[in-house]
């Protein structure tokens, strides 16, 4: 099944809504910032207590992403290949054609803004003007180029959520004519909540309202 | 407004399927608005006739939107600028005196160009071969009303049959995929009692033979449903796919 173009489409169905669910609950997390420097150390240290839950977690979490980003290769190549001739003109209508039409490119924005995220985040080591992770955080966000950065990559991860988020329900065969229209809202709504909430924590800790 | 209308027309020449294929320019001139898209087609193509020039190759056959032969991109869009209908619907007063209008094939790998703007669509004919069919005992024909089919399924069955097959949905696709050709095919049959029966190995055999053809795949863009001139939904992929996960979940 899983070597079908409609297998391939469970996947990226699957891990995008695993993905999705993720992201809230990161979200959730690091609204923490907000409540101070003790308070987001304190939640830090929390996750990184139990180091069989962290490395099973970053490994669950980096199979789903692999999975996803390798199907997603493999289906944009597929797709490329069906028309090698393009059209001089092509103005076919769609629902979304931005979001819709520019996954790949969406997806690979947000794949370089990861690795840039987690060398940042995760990887500068906590010594001297940065002794905790709250300091590092804060650090990277004083400065106004990595905020533009942050705040660019979210948006564009906003238009990816934007079309995945109700897409994947259609990947999975869910279309009913009362829900899809709720599906479509709860997506948009979903992709905009992300976007509000992660773009807030740059901009209100530049703005030094971060505690 | 005026009768008549002069257009530049980009027409698509090519020689074979594995000829490079380029754009004539022509001006069509004094077109009537009242004429179709075809039969503007048909005066420009006596006119290269009499000028002793290759007149331009398209198909058509019903030229009233029932045959899903008539295959043209036009400025862009799958059966031209009108939504609902099929190229040999369309009429010449959708466009402007002056304008340019671009006529391509429908293009995707799967639909190689036979010559101009004609495609080869066997491909849709061997998927329909995969299990686009009903298998019936045959022996005296059986009483129309001896299966009774509710209402509901039988108008869902009949929204996807209005399919006529002539690829709009791939050659609008991005992705060229054939997706709602197929789905139309499947959700058809599986509606009816008569269909249901073989629902399982249709799905799985038709979508083998879809993927087999080298069509692109769904990115759920809703360019087939907005250019189908059936107005076919995309809710028949979404059944598609669930049959398709039900049917390779489940043993036979
Ligand atoms: C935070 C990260 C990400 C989330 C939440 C996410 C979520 C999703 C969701 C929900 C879908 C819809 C699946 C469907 O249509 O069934 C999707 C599709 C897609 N994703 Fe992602 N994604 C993420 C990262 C990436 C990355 C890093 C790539 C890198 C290449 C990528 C490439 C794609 C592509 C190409 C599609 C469209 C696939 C298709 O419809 O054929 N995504 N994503
Ligand atoms: S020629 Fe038959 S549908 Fe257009």
């Amino acid at each position: 099944m899983l070597k079908s173009s409609l297998g391939k489409k469970y996947v990226m169905s699957i891990t995008g809504q695993l993905v999705c669910a993720f992201l809230v609950m990161h979200l959730a997390g690091n609204l923490a910032l907000f409540a101070g420097k003790e308070t987001f150390n304190k939640y830090a240290a929390m996750l990184e207590a139990n180091k069989v839950l962290l490395y099973a977690a970053e490994a669950g979490l980096i199979s789903i992403f692999l999975l996803h980003i390798l199907t997603a290769i493999r289906l944009s190549l597929g797709n490329r290949a069906a028309r090698p001739e393009k059209y001089a003109v092509y103005k076919a209508s769609g629902e979304k054609r931005m979001a819709s039409g520019t996954m790949i490119f969406s997806g690979l924005v947000i794949l370089t803004f990861l690795v840039v995220h987690i060398c940042q985040f995760k990887f500068t080591p906590r010594v001297g003007d940065t002794p905790t992770i709250y300091d590092v955080v804060q650090s990277y966000f004083a400065q106004p180029q990595w905020v533009i950065f942050y705040v660019s990559c979210i948006w564009v991860l906003s238009t990816h959520l934007f079309h995945g988020f109700q897409s994947s329900f259609q990947s999975f065969g869910l279309n009913h004519p009362r829900y899809t229209p709720m599906i479509k809202a709860g997506g948009a709504l979903y992709a905009v909540s992300m976007c509000v909430g992660y773009t807030a924590i740059p901009i209100f800790m530049y703005l030094g309202k971060g505690g | 407004m005026s009768d008549t209308i002069n257009l530049t027309l980009k027409l698509w020449q090519q020689k074979g399927p594995n000829e490079k294929g380029r754009f004539l320019t022509y001006e069509a001139k004094n077109i009537s608005t009242h004429a179709s898209f075809l039969e503007m087609l048909d005066v420009v193509n006596d006119e290269l006739m009499e000028k002793g020039e290759e007149p331009i190759a398209f198909d058509h056959d019903c030229r009233e939107g029932i045959c899903g032969m008539c295959s043209l991109v036009i400025n862009g869009r799958p059966h031209g600028p009108d939504g609902g209908i099929t190229a040999c619907q369309l009429h010449m007063r959708k466009f402007k005196d002056g304008e340019t209008v671009w006529i391509e094939p429908w293009r995707a790998k799967a639909f190689p160009v036979v010559r101009d703007l004609v495609v080869d669509r066997g491909a849709f004919d061997r998927i329909i071969q995969a299990g686009g069919f009903v298998n019936v005992n045959n022996g005296g024909a059986a009483d129309a009303n001896a299966l009774p089919i509710p209402k509901r399924n039988a108008e869902a069955a009949m929204d996807a049959a209005a399919c006529i097959g002539c690829g709009a949905c791939v050659a609008a696709c991005r992705n060229a995929s054939a997706m709602l050709f197929v789905a139309a095919k499947v959700s058809h049959l599986s509606f009816l009692p008569q269909g249901a029966v073989e629902k399982r190995e249709r799905v799985l055999n038709m979508v083998k033979a879809m993927d087999e053809e080298g069509f692109g795949s769904c990115t759920n863009g809703g360019q087939c449903e907005a250019e189908c001139p059936k107005e076919i939904s995309v809710s028949n992929i979404a059944r598609m796919n669930r049959e398709y996960l039900a049917a390779s979940l489940s043993s036979s």
